[in-house]
């Protein structure tokens, strides 16, 4: 049990900053946190590994010989007579109960550093997606992105996210607007459930971690598009807005493809 | 007791395993690459996903903490963290608030931090006061809740005065308490207890000796917050919680529940609450910048490992209550 106690939190942060240092190294620690907060954390969990592995090699020793019992022999309750002769300063639950706690705290730590180990990084899925609402959120520099549209520069509108496109769409449903204006984007795929024939291209914007992943979509009116691609597959896709063919839906304009080209998930999937 | 004896083998031992414990943890990780995770479901792959999110996300900030308590407890001098206190109750805990600018650590570092105040004499009212003030009054925190809002709508600056507040009143109240130690776990308390013995190692070797403890402490707490918020943000609607944020009693309901639920540290919560900012009354957002440092569950794991259950319930109490005045007044003056 002592040793339990001892090793369990230099063998988790170990191995976790260990983990998080190959997150980094191939590009998937954007799948969790800003890449903003890199930096800090590569140089935070690099201290943590060195700091563990110094543990290993002296750390025992140390411990051996270096706290003398507790001079306090005061009332500690029932287990009076279990830990304080031998007191090295490990915390150590004072009753079954805690004891029992302790051992099951280390046992779902070594389940959750197994899944980190052997479980791939992954993405969040269309379960957030519902869980959020597609465009709830603020969709940061919608002015800017609106100014930007405005100049009429080809290169300006091809190199619009998701993000910015759903920004201008809140701006203005003039269709006059989008006339000539290309739209290229990439996203997977959500069907939309209240407008059949209809899915959005949605990304994920991050502005701290995963934790506050918002979804951002522009809806693509192509009706039958549940044959031709699986809900979250990635797709590219190439067109124009367009005032929506189908006068029942909620959406006045849609984006109407000229071709949706099936993608890899890109590098980064979320968008900072 | 028995001096040690060690064979000088032992660390290159030592090293050796760690390196090869390392090294298969690493390759296991590497030779899975790229594979999908088609074993789960979206859901279950969702929470882990979160939930290592909150893991990874914090973590840096429970290294940074530690790394300051070692500093604190054995290579600071003994008095400096008393000279500068006034002699007054209310003017210390008052300074004591103010430790933050110095010591710029998140919520969750800030527990290592304010167990390694006790360890070294501070009282448990003060040491709170402390743990609760320094991840809202620490620079870090304040430059980034300035560059995602400014000073618009009073968000930073009932943030700040929010926090030295509820701190204070905490540290007063806990200051009441005929036996303060008691508020403690009875584990924790122990190891306060502990005094060296005549061997004494370097400091090298007692530095590297308490990251040991502190992170053994620490990273279960960690984890199983990590994990529980994980579950909690797929099981409550997000969606839900943004429908109530134009009332002003209930927006800051809203934002309180979902400070606590989704467990992020104090240095990086305003760009997370940014882009609810359109949706969401000012007080609102200051009820989230002032409630999620102090109280979240990833906050009451690591807290756990220090005070009992009991301490945990009135604090909780007391900030929530606190907060809700706080936030509804706000949104009423704004």
């Amino acid at each position: 049990m002592r040793n339990l106690q001892y090793w369990r939190g230099v063998v988790l942060i170990g191995a976790i900053s260990g983990l998080i240092l190959v997150f980094w190294l191939s590009g998937q620690l954007s799948f969790y946190i800003h890449p903003r907060y890199n930096l800090f954390t590569v140089v935070m969990t690099s201290i943590a590994v060195v700091l563990s592995l110094m543990a290993v090699v002296i750390s025992s020793k140390v411990r051996k010989k270096t706290m003398a019992p507790v001079l306090d022999h005061g009332d500690h309750g029932q287990d009076h007579n279990h830990d304080h002769d031998d007191n090295d300063g490990v915390e150590i639950p004072t009753n079954s109960l805690g004891r029992v706690a302790a051992v099951s705290a280390a046992v779902v730590s070594a389940i959750a550093l197994v899944a980190l180990v052997i479980l791939p990084p992954a993405t969040l899925s269309t379960v957030t997606v519902e869980n959020r609402a597609i465009n709830r959120a603020s969709l940061g520099d919608i002015q800017g992105a609106f100014a930007s549209a405005q100049s009429g520069e080809e290169a300006t509108f091809l190199a619009f996210t998701v993000r910015e496109w759903a920004g201008i769409l809140r701006q203005t449903q003039d269709p006059a607007f989008y006339q000539g204006k290309p739209v290229d984007v990439v996203g997977f795929v959500v069907a939309d459930r209240d407008n059949p024939g209809t899915f959005f291209v949605t990304r994920f914007v991050v502005s701290c971690c995963a934790v506050d992943a918002q979804p951002v979509g522009v809806p693509v009116y192509e009706p039958g598009f549940e044959q031709q691609f699986a809900p979250e597959s990635w797709v590219r896709v190439v067109g124009e807005f367009v005032i929506n063919p189908d006068p029942s839906s909620s959406h006045p304009l849609v984006l109407r493809p000229f071709e949706i080209i099936p993608t890899e998930q890109p590098r980064d999937p979320y968008l900072f | 007791m028995q001096p040690a004896r060690t064979s000088p083998l032992r660390p290159l031992l030592g090293l050796f395993l760690g390196l090869a414990g390392l090294g298969i943890i690493l390759g296991g990780r590497v030779s899975t690459g790229d594979q999908t995770a088609d074993a789960l479901t979206d859901t279950s792959q969702d929470v882990l996903t979160l939930a290592f999110s909150v893991l990874i996300e914090s973590l840096p900030f429970i290294i940074l903490g530690i790394t300051l308590s070692i500093l604190v407890q054995i290579w600071l001098p003994d008095q400096l963290l008393f000279r500068i206190l006034p002699k007054n109750a209310f003017g210390r805990r008052a300074v004591i608030s103010m430790l933050g600018m110095f010591l710029p650590v998140c919520e969750c570092g800030n527990v290592p931090l304010a167990r390694g105040l006790v360890s070294k004499g501070y009282t448990v009212s003060d040491s709170m006061t402390f743990l609760l003030a320094a991840p809202i009054l620490n620079p870090v925190t304040i430059i980034t809740t300035h560059q995602a809002f400014g000073f618009d709508d009073g968000i930073l600056v009932a943030r700040l005065i929010g926090g030295f507040l509820i701190a204070n009143l905490l540290g007063w109240l806990f200051s009441l308490h005929p036996q303060p130690m008691s508020l403690l776990t009875p584990a924790f308390e122990k190891s306060c207890a502990v005094v060296p013995s005549g061997i004494q190692p370097t400091k090298v070797q007692r530095s590297v000796d308490l990251f040991v403890r502190e992170s053994s402490v620490l990273m279960p707490a960690l984890i199983i917050g990590s994990l529980v918020a994980g579950l909690i943000q797929v099981g409550v609607s997000r969606d839900t919680l943004v429908q109530l944020g134009s009332d002003p009693l209930w927006s800051v309901v809203a934002m309180m529940i979902l400070a606590f639920v989704i467990s992020i540290c104090a240095n990086v919560d305003a760009f997370f609450i940014l882009p609810f900012a359109t949706t969401f009354l000012p007080g609102s957002i200051a009820a989230f910048l002032i409630l999620g440092p102090i109280i979240d569950i990833k906050m009451l794991a690591l807290l756990r490992t220090t005070y009992r259950t009991g301490t945990l319930i009135q604090i909780s109490t007391v900030v929530v209550l606190m907060t809700a005045a706080i936030g509804t007044a706000v949104n009423l003056v704004a």
